[in-house]
């Protein structure tokens, strides 16, 4: 009874830790993109402006949610809290504080990458819920978006499974310390490495693959008939795919929580490089967001279906003949 | 790790989501469904989409998980493998075409 008694705690910590993490990276994200954009960026809510994300939630909290008539408010309610739930629980998956995730098992992996494809579904489902043209034509474009990063990004991350020839997480953060003919694993999987990062901020609908949104074309497309708590709970939502798509990155490839010292003085230590390495991995998602413009629905499709592609089917002959 | 932990990790978080969304402003105006928020008042409507790539959706992502699954349970190069990977490939040369087709109706 007490051993479910202190894992209940740790979920409910680990929750509300997660959620705080989220707005933390927003404001990281929102401030680095203003910095290298000659902005300030968020500078009012907290010190250097860092309490702005939790500002913001609180300011849609509050506000009135409107939405068209027909709309089926029932399931757009349960869409938004299902998002938020499970990035949450994908990220119980991914091994924070050891080298396994708070919830462990044989096959963790694809159960992880399962979740992943499920996630995204929220944000095609829910626009068509509202009988309005912006959030349908968002929603198209956003299908149009998952089907062209999905295959390439999936058959990377297959390629990891393959060179370390098991679907459990916990091996699978042994990848940099593993050598294939003489060769490290993990220059075998640099183009791996590159696809998954192109398809994590797809994903996560970074620049410049904002194209659901599109500002000024569509009136934020996908999400214009989000308010109130609707839209604050999607907002909170692409916090948490950016942290769990970044830790999906540093777990596959950048050896999860291990660190490059041999000793592990306690579980906080497993914590301090899983976030070191998932803040650099957050970085360097923002510089790309930051130096490059959006692109068109055909520029995706074009890099996702005649470059990506064809370069992820390479990735898993080179990892064929790796473990051959 | 057991089945209690597993229900507790699944209903944790999702109590602590709702609570939070309970705490919500909800919509109180009976007019409050109208006008949209991008502030045009006309008719609620919906644009003549043909909802068919609603289940082509869900049938590719059914058909992405089963693949998925074979990929990553067959650890070793084999003919599912590689009947999968010529799949992919059609199906990666098909799909640009179609949007061209598309385009040209």
């Amino acid at each position: 009874m007490i051993e479910y008694l202190e894992f209940s705690g740790i979920i409910v910590g680990w929750t509300i830790a997660l959620i705080f993490l989220a707005f933390f990276v927003e404001w990281f994200y929102r401030k680095m993109m203003g910095h290298m954009q000659h902005r300030v960026g968020p500078k009012l809510a907290g010190p250097i402006g860092v309490l702005q994300p939790i500002a913001d939630f609180i300011k849609l909290m509050n506000k009135e949610q409107i939405s068209p008539e027909g709309t089926d408010e029932f399931y757009v309610d349960f869409l938004a809290v299902m998002g938020v739930w499970l990035m949450i629980f994908m990220s119980f998956l991914l091994p924070i504080f050891s080298e396994k995730g708070l919830i462990s098992f044989e096959g963790d992996v694809i159960f992880l990458l399962a979740l992943f494809a499920v996630a995204s579904l929220m944000y095609i489902i829910t626009p068509y819920l509202f009988k309005s043209p912006y959030p349908t034509i968002g929603a198209g474009r956003r299908a149009e978006l998952y089907l062209s990063y999905e295959i390439p990004m999936f058959l990377a991350l297959a390629s990891v499974v393959f060179i370390v020839g098991s679907v459990s997480i916990q091996d699978v953060v042994h990848l940099p310390y593993l050598t294939v003919k003489g060769i490290p694993a993990v220059i075998l999987l640099i183009p791996a490495l590159i696809i998954t990062l192109i398809g994590v901020m797809a994903r996560v609908k970074k620049l410049p693959f904002d194209i659901p949104e599109a500002k000024t074309e569509l009136a934020a497309g996908w999400e214009a008939e989000l308010s109130g708590r609707r839209l604050a709970f999607f907002n909170l939502l692409t916090d948490l795919k950016l942290v769990v798509g970044s830790g999906v990155i540093v777990t596959f490839f950048l050896g999860g929580p291990l660190g490059p010292m041999p000793f592990y003085p306690g579980w906080w230590w497993y914590v301090f490089w899983f976030l070191v390495k998932t803040f650099i991995v957050i970085f360097f998602i923002t510089c790309i967001a930051a130096s490059v413009a959006r692109f068109r629905i055909d520029q995706v499709l074009d890099l996702f279906w005649r470059k990506l592609m064809p370069l992820s089917i390479v990735q898993i002959f080179i990892v064929l003949w790796a473990i051959w | 790790m057991d089945i209690i932990q597993a229900i507790i990790a699944l209903i944790t978080p999702m109590i602590i989501l709702i609570i939070i969304y309970m705490f919500g402003k909800k919509s109180k105006r009976k007019t409050g469904r109208e006008p949209y928020v991008s502030g045009h008042k006309f008719p609620a409507t919906r644009i003549p989409y043909n909802p068919a790539w609603l289940y082509y959706l869900s049938f590719f992502i059914l058909w992405d998980i089963i693949l998925l699954f074979i990929l990553f349970t067959v650890a070793e190069a084999s003919l599912i493998v590689i009947t999968s990977l010529i799949l992919l490939s059609v199906t990666m040369f098909l799909y640009p075409l179609m949007i061209r087709g598309g385009g040209k109706k």
